[in-house]
């Protein structure tokens, strides 16, 4: 159960000799854009703990959680090129727990990684699903594939800590531009919406969008939060909140831990 | 062999020079009679005239090969191009979904509902005053409820609206709309809800802070209205989706139906039955709009709702090349008529091979009927 070496593989050295050569006019150019230095971070692999877990079965056992995705909106595509990576957690070791769940529910996985590294890096989970070309049949296009990275083990019962799982770009970086994607198994729900807490109270409440096509098994809305807004503060706390006709359901809160800052 | 001859044992023989009463037969390709057989073709007249057994067998052939041909012809045709099929769904199921059109407006009698608003409507004639409830008919305070006491109260869906028909546990009628950014339709004409009222009242337009968020409950916690407990009955156009796909809270479901496909108006074998599927308990369909051109076609149908009923009797049809289906333990499926049943139904490739093989089995007739016998 130990972390990896990252600077020791070769894919390693090439990024950050890249990066090294090409640190001080990044850093320079991201200062001047005012854009936070996690986007000149370097990427660490992190260590699967133990072995893989996935299943894929027709016969789908419907899934219980409310919160069955939180991600960059194009992190899905990630997991087929072997380019998932979450946002630099701050933290010099690190636990996720992998949830990958397609939306008809067939496909579901769950995975500890550890990665050990300078608090800033932003670490890379490799995903290596022998059901490749069956995540790659799913539609490429959002809404089929939700994806979370939760801090911790993946036995805790409860998990309220999220990382924001993306797809690494050519560069090694995790994209800036896109928005973020919480899939919400919304249950008997008519109208799910999400709220961010500001500076001091909660901000007004957003909309999530019905899934209409396709299953609903493991999850049955999608929010976008296209921009975090300025006076969010960091880990953000999110909150879901249900209706069933107007009358209220549970509400669910949960943080992000790291989220692109501008 | 066109020109052979063949003796009595089959072995074909090199044809005899074409001289005297024969060769303008075996010119014509017609073959002489052999030697020491009875002549079918003498003639009254004592002229000797050839049928053409050769010909005949090469135009026996050459059908065989035409119908082949037209079959894969036609195979390719339905793989390159899928038949247009109409599907006609007919379900009890707890809910019902439905994507109106931007283009056209769907009306509805919902006389004795609490409308319940995400937020107070703007209180723009005195009806809107008088009938705001104080409880909490619509749930949480968010949303405040109007009772309007028209028995002929209309409600007027314009443009996209997204709409969902479901029976609560206690078998009350639900019905929301939803619709987050309305937008003008192609008549210039902004999309969304209004209630139409059969007095002088007038419309009031469903919209709070931009977007539309209603809720209709036949709650029956209020006064009665003895008109609200008959049947009712919400013709619709656009996307449909009966059902609802299984999850472990969810009880509005599709309790049973069939799905049947026709053969489409526009066939010249109008309106014949394909093929038909069971719906199980459980299963969610969708009918989605079908493009052809210019023209989009948005499946049509009712509900049918009667008070105290665990469900609902929905009817939809539409044109489409396939119906998708969602059913538990399984990954769906796509219901559309096989490759036999869509030949089957090819009235073109029918009435083809129906006068191929006619004209096939005539001539074979004919042949064997000509062709040479030996002398008993």
């Amino acid at each position: 159960m130990t972390a990896n070496n990252h600077s020791k593989t070769p894919q390693a050295r090439a990024i950050r000799g890249r990066h090294r050569r090409y640190a001080p006019g990044i850093l320079g150019l991201l200062f001047c854009l005012g854009i936070s230095p996690a986007y000149g971070a370097e990427v660490i692999d992190a260590v699967l703990d133990g072995k893989f877990h996935e299943k894929l079965e027709a016969d789908v056992n419907v899934s219980g959680n409310i919160i069955v995705g939180v991600m960059i909106s194009s992190a899905h595509l990630g997991l087929t090129s072997d380019a998932l990576a979450i946002l630099p957690s701050g933290a010099s070791t690190t636990q996720v727990c992998l949830k990958i769940t397609t939306r008809d529910g067939a496909y579901t996985s769950e995975n500890l990684f550890i990665g050990k590294g300078d608090p800033k890096d932003i670490l890379h989970l490799p995903y290596q699903s022998k059901y490749l070309k069956v995540l790659n049949s799913y539609p490429s296009d959002a809404g089929n594939v939700a994806i979370t990275a939760t801090s911790g083990e993946c036995s805790q019962s409860k998990t309220a800590d999220y990382y924001l799982p993306g797809r690494l770009d050519s560069d090694n970086q995790l994209p800036d531009t896109e928005g973020i994607r919480i899939y919400i198994n919304g249950f008997d729900a008519t109208d799910v919406s999400y709220q961010l807490k500001g500076a001091q109270e909660w901000l007004p409440a957003e909309d999530c969008d019905y899934i209409e096509e396709g299953r609903h098994t493991a999850y049955n809305f999608a929010c976008e939060i296209a921009e975090f807004p300025e006076n969010v503060a960091t880990p953000v706390s999110v909150r879901i909140l249900r209706e069933v006709y107007g009358r209220d359901l549970e509400p669910v809160t949960f943080k992000i831990l790291a989220v692109k800052s501008k | 062999m066109q020109g052979d001859h063949q003796d009595a044992t089959g072995v074909a023989q090199p044809p005899p020079p074409a001289t005297g009463p024969d060769a303008s037969a075996t010119t014509a390709g017609l073959a002489p009679a052999a030697p020491g057989r009875r002549d079918p073709a003498r003639t009254a007249g004592g002229s000797r005239f050839k049928w053409p057994v050769a010909r005949i067998k090469q135009l026996l052939f050459g059908l065989v090969l035409l119908a082949l041909l037209s079959m894969g012809l036609m195979a390719a045709r339905s793989l390159l191009h899928p038949p247009l099929w109409i599907f006609s769904a007919k379900a009890k199921t707890g809910v019902v979904e439905l994507v109106t059109p931007e283009d056209k407006e769907t009306r509805w009698r919902i006389n004795g509902a609490v409308i319940c608003s995400r937020g107070e409507l703007a209180a723009t004639s005195a009806a809107i005053i008088q009938a705001r409830l104080a409880d909490t008919t619509c749930g949480s305070e968010a949303w405040t409820g109007y009772r309007f006491q028209d028995p002929e109260l209309t409600l007027i869906l314009k443009g996209t609206v997204h709409v969902t028909l479901e029976l609560a546990r206690d078998h009350r009628l639900f019905i929301s709309l939803r619709q987050r950014k309305p937008k003008k339709g192609p008549d210039g004409r902004k999309s969304g809800a209004i209630l139409s009222f059969s007095d002088d009242t007038p419309d009031i337009e469903l919209v709070k802070n931009g977007a539309l968020k209603v809720n209709l409950i036949w709650s029956g916690t209020n006064l009665p209205i003895p008109d609200s407990y008959t049947d009712r009955i919400f013709p619709f156009s656009g996307i449909t989706t009966i059902g609802r796909d299984i999850n472990w809270t969810g009880t509005s479901l599709l309790v049973e139906g069939t799905i049947q496909v026709y053969t489409s108006d526009d066939s010249p074998d109008k309106r014949q039955l394909v093929d038909s599927a069971e719906l199980m308990l459980g299963d969610q369909i969708r009918l989605l709009d079908f493009t052809r051109g210019d023209a989009r076609i948005s499946p049509k149908g009712f509900v049918r709702y009667a008070p105290g009923s665990p469900y609902f009797d929905v009817v939809a049809f539409g044109a489409a090349d396939r119906v998708r289906i969602e059913r538990y333990g399984e990954n769906g499926y796509d219901f559309k008529p096989g490759m036999i049943s869509q030949l089957t139904h090819d009235p073109m490739l029918i009435w083809l091979l129906s006068f191929l093989i006619a004209a096939i089995g005539l001539l074979s007739t004919i042949s064997g009927m000509l062709e040479p016998k030996e002398e008993e």
